[in-house]
């Protein structure tokens, strides 16, 4: 087993398409891991012992050999962050599992959003961040802005950044020799009770829950009895091992080491990110720092169009709950729907990542409702309770108080843009915390929003302003009150309860203005006049009507063409298939979601 | 099973109309070679009537474009293959600007009984939007003429044309019904194929009847026609008792159909049968194989019970209750349900055993279609 002093743990972080992944590639080549066409065909391999090798080679940590210049052996693991603002969390503790993170800012497009959210939180971990300033090979590249713009907007040296080109290779051996003398080694009581970070942890069926962990303190080897700290759960070691990045037994991680553990754990949510592993004979007294149990900050109901899909779409959803542990989900039963699901998601990428999964994997025809953000309800009696579905809202006359999750938002963009953000931003009842510049064109923009608001449309709304230049990151800050409302949305006279949103008062008039009006244009004419009404409580707000459908005929059948005629039936009748029938009225999917089409 | 009827496609215009979606060419560019493959095909499929036929209809294209003689030559051959049967419907599509008197007496000559002349509109500024080559008086005059010489003679109308209001509409309607002609088929103009009319809706939208006007022109249509003696036989065919197209009825009630040129469609009561939409391609599959068969569909079992239902549907006829029932059976039950609401909506009614479709149920007719097909 490699001495601490031997070992050096380090990510490399990035804002999107920053080039992380192409320099990781070279990294993994130049220390010999694997040639670019081994990599290939282990991932497109088919067999499914080789697929599992995929999931290795996905594995967010990978060990590496390299020798220095100077001759010297070194011990590396490269510990991979996932790349969105919808998993802080398991990037921090990616990045707690760390003594040095690489900080790779692209050479055309400077400091990002997520660069300096990824900054932050590796400076938060105590890292030594080795700047890095990357695809200088293309034409555009202007590395002195680059590095003006970590030093002003981050705020730490880069006069030794290193200049990269991930695609080319130049630069990437001065990084690694960077990394052996910059970032500090490993320390930790080897002889000490079992401390080791989960940052990752994935199921399969023939293994069960595989653990990677950062050994801090101690030693893990087979047969070792362990407990999860934070969860309880007490298992046996069965095997451990690295990876190279395929799967590699060693007879024990030590100090320092980052490796796999498997423990016959047949239950992914016993093993959560950030949690501690220790003795179960001879535990730890305290844990390491940093473990949460993560809530879901964003929900949305799931229904099947046809009600028999019912069964198919909870073994779909149990299917896929196996393997990502953030996915929550609980039966729902809607007055208006039938039976469908209550989901829980990290963000709005994991929504979009689930259902996109539901409906591919699965095929499965799925209604979804507009996400919406856990509230906190203090009654007029002193309870406390925090829904997560507007439906379950109690009567006004029964709330004291209700509060709302708030984000701190960033915001990086240029100030050609700042102008159509910041109208956005206060529109969303945002707050602003401050706006500095960083060289002459570039805004760093600091709001605080309510997550409501930004989880209606805001990302889409934002890249639209910015031309897609604006980038974004955010952090919850926690509950605040708000003046806030429910608004029901009456179809033909009935609430129809999945269309319902929480909004604040003061929107409440124009966002159920705009939203009848949209979804008058989103839902077809039917063979009755459609009524859309928006309410709250009894009191209506605006109506609008989709007319009576006069005119749905075919006239002229050309020479005897019935099967084209029949064709053309058949697609209006796969087109009915695809909506949901609430009373009588049949909803597409998109009206659904029109609450985050309107106009503000 | 009815006596089999024949259709025959004639895919030459003089020029392409702003809305046509049919297989037609502008010229007679190919015509000997397109006629000879005709032949050939005919000649090759001569084992498949069972009896005479009773109808032969030239559709296109515009059949009166090209010389009588093609017809003449056409139907004679069909007669000497299938025999035609005493008293056989011979109809053919003609454009006013191709029916002079000499053409009207060679057609008649030819055998033809019964001329369609597609007419659209009898108001000049609509006609140039469709880019029609007559003018309102020249397809008047042909219309006239054509009522004086043939037995039977159908006018088609258009609704939908830009410009066109309900006055217009009924302007060309009873100048129809006034030069005597005894038959009335009325489309609704589909923007969707017409490229050039979709570009001017866009800058003029104003021209354009929406679908609820264009509902209320087909019942205005659908009014004036009964009162003048022309009651509805179909989704948008209006006849004076008598007058109906024997033929196109033979595609509401599932009769045979042979049909003949390129993209021709054929049914031998159980098969669907299409042609080659390609008018070369057609030519040369028939000439190698005597056939140009390209796609074929089976009706048969309960989706043949459901077609039936369907097709006779658009008949004012309607069908027995006793056929929508068992059409129904093999449905789903959500597709049941919704059948039931159709009727609780008025599109159908039950009388003295049959199923129709109401006039309200004709303008939405596919919302009941589209659950049996």
């Amino acid at each position: 087993m490699p001495h601490p002093s031997r070992i050096r743990n380090f990510s490399i972080v990035a804002h999107i398409d920053h080039g992380k992944t192409t320099l990781s590639d070279r990294i993994l080549e130049i220390t010999g891991a694997l040639t670019a066409r081994e990599m290939t065909e282990q991932v497109l391999d088919d067999n499914p012992i080789e697929k599992e090798r995929g999931i290795t080679i996905k594995a967010r940590a990978v060990s590496l050999k390299y020798r220095s210049e100077d001759g010297e052996d070194w011990s590396f693991n490269l510990i991979d962050t996932p790349g969105h603002v919808d998993f802080t969390y398991e990037v921090s503790r990616s990045l707690a599992a760390c003594e040095g993170a690489v900080l790779v800012v692209d050479a055309t497009q400077g400091v990002e959003a997520q660069t300096l959210a990824n900054a932050y939180l590796a400076i938060h971990n105590d890292l030594t961040i080795l700047p890095c300033i990357n695809k200088i090979d293309l034409p555009s590249a202007v590395p002195e802005m680059a590095r003006e713009q970590i030093e002003e907007v981050i705020g730490i040296p880069a006069r030794h950044a290193v200049l990269t080109s991930g695609k080319a290779g130049t630069g990437v051996r001065d990084l690694l020799e960077q990394i052996v003398h910059d970032i500090p080694p490993p320390v930790g009581d080897a002889d000490g009770p079992l401390r080791a970070l989960l940052f990752d942890s994935w199921f399969d069926l023939y293994r069960g829950v595989t653990c990677l962990v950062r050994v801090k303190d101690g030693a893990i080897r087979p047969g070792l009895r362990i407990r999860m700290m934070g969860t309880g759960v007490v298992a046996e070691v069965q095997e451990v091992g690295v990876f190279t990045p395929k799967a590699q037994v060693v007879p024990e991680l030590t100090v320092g080491m980052v490796g796999y553990v498997i423990a016959g754990i047949k239950d992914l949510h016993v093993t959560k990110v950030g949690d501690t592993m220790t003795e179960a004979d001879r535990p730890a007294t305290e844990p390491l720092p940093g473990f949460q149990d993560v809530k879901p900050m964003v929900f949305a109901s799931v229904f099947p169009t046809e009600s028999d899909a019912y069964e198919d779409l909870r073994d779909a959803m149990d299917k896929l709950r196996l393997n990502d542990a953030s996915f929550t989900f609980e039966p729902e039963s809607s007055t208006a729907l039938g039976f469908g699901f209550r989901c829980g998601y990290l963000g709005l990428l994991h929504l979009e990542i689930v259902q996109e999964r539901l409906e591919r994997e699965f095929d499965l025809s799925l209604i979804t409702t507009a996400p919406s953000v856990p509230y906190r309800i203090t009654t007029t009696r002193g309870e406390v309770v925090e829904i997560s579905n507007p439906v379950k809202l109690p009567e006004p006359q029964l709330i004291d108080r209700i509060e709302e999750p708030y984000i701190l938002a960033t915001i990086i963009t240029k100030d050609e843009f700042l102008g159509g953000i910041l109208a956005l931003a206060e529109e969303r009842r945002g707050r602003q915390v401050s706006l500095e510049y960083a060289g002459t064109q570039r805004a760093v923009l600091k709001y605080e929003i309510p997550l409501n608001e930004v989880v209606l449309d805001f990302y889409d709304k934002l890249k639209s302003i910015s031309k897609g230049y604006a980038s974004f990151d955010y952090q919850l800050i926690g509950y605040r009150p708000g003046d806030l409302v429910k608004l029901d949305v009456l179809i033909n006279g009935d609430p129809v309860d999945a269309l319902a949103f929480i909004v604040h008062r003061d929107k409440a008039p124009t966002k159920g203005r705009s939203l009848v009006e949209k979804m008058k244009e989103m839902i077809p004419q039917q063979m009755f006049e459609v009524v859309i009404q928006a309410a709250i409580g009894s009191k209506i707000l605006a109506r609008s009507t989709v007319r009576a459908l006069r005119k749905n005929v075919l006239a002229k059948c050309y020479g005897g063409d019935i099967t084209r005629k029949k064709k053309l039936l058949e697609k209006q009748k796969e087109g009915k298939k695809r909506m949901k029938k609430v009373g009588r009225v049949d909803l597409p999917q998109e009206a659904f979601l029109a609450v985050l089409r309107v106009e503000d | 099973m009815s006596a089999p009827g024949a259709y025959v496609h004639v895919p030459f215009c003089a020029h392409r109309c702003a809305y046509c979606s049919f297989v037609a060419q502008a010229g007679r560019e190919g015509e000997d070679a397109y006629f000879e493959a005709v032949g050939l095909e005919i000649r090759a499929r001569a084992r498949e009537a069972r009896g005479p036929l009773d109808t032969v209809y030239f559709g296109g294209g515009t059949p009166s474009f090209v010389g009588p003689a093609r017809i003449e030559g056409v139907v004679r051959l069909l007669g000497e293959t299938f025999g035609l049967a005493p008293g056989a419907e011979v109809t053919a599509e003609g454009n006013p600007d191709d029916l002079d008197d000499a053409r009207l007496e060679a057609l008649r000559a030819a055998g033809v009984g019964r001329l369609s002349v597609g007419v659209q509109s009898l108001v000049d500024g609509e006609l140039a939007w469709l880019e029609r080559r007559h003018d309102a008086a020249s397809a008047r005059s042909a219309v006239s003429r054509a009522a004086a010489l043939f037995p039977k003679v159908s006018a088609d109308l258009m609704i939908g044309i830009p410009g066109q209001t309900r006055g217009t509409l009924l302007a060309s309607l009873d100048g129809l019904l006034g030069a005597g002609v005894g038959h009335v088929s009325v489309y609704l103009l589909e923007l969707e194929k017409a490229p050039r009319l979709v570009a001017l809706r866009r800058e003029e939208p104003g021209l354009f009847a929406d679908d609820d006007e264009m509902a209320e022109m087909w019942e205005l249509v659908d009014g004036r026609c009964e009162a003048a003696g022309l009651p509805r036989y179909e989704v948008s065919n209006w006849a004076r008792p008598g007058e109906e197209s024997r033929h196109n009825l033979k595609y509401w009630t599932g009769a045979p159909t042979l049909a003949f040129g390129v993209a021709a469609h054929s049914f031998d009561g159980r098969v669907r049968r299409a042609n080659s939409g390609s008018t070369t391609e057609y030519a040369r599959r028939v000439r190698e194989g005597g056939t140009a068969f390209v796609s074929e569909e089976v009706v048969e079992g309960e989706a043949a019970v459901r077609e039936r239902a369907l097709l006779g549907l658009r008949l004012s006829a309607g069908i027995p209750e006793r056929l929508l029932e068992e059409a129904s059976a093999s449905l789903a039950p959500s597709a049941r349900a919704r059948l039931r609401e159709c009727g609780e909506a008025g599109l159908l009614e039950r009388r003295d055993g049959r199923v129709r479709l109401t006039r309200r149920g004709v303008l939405l007719s596919n919302e009941v279609f589209s659950l049996l097909v």
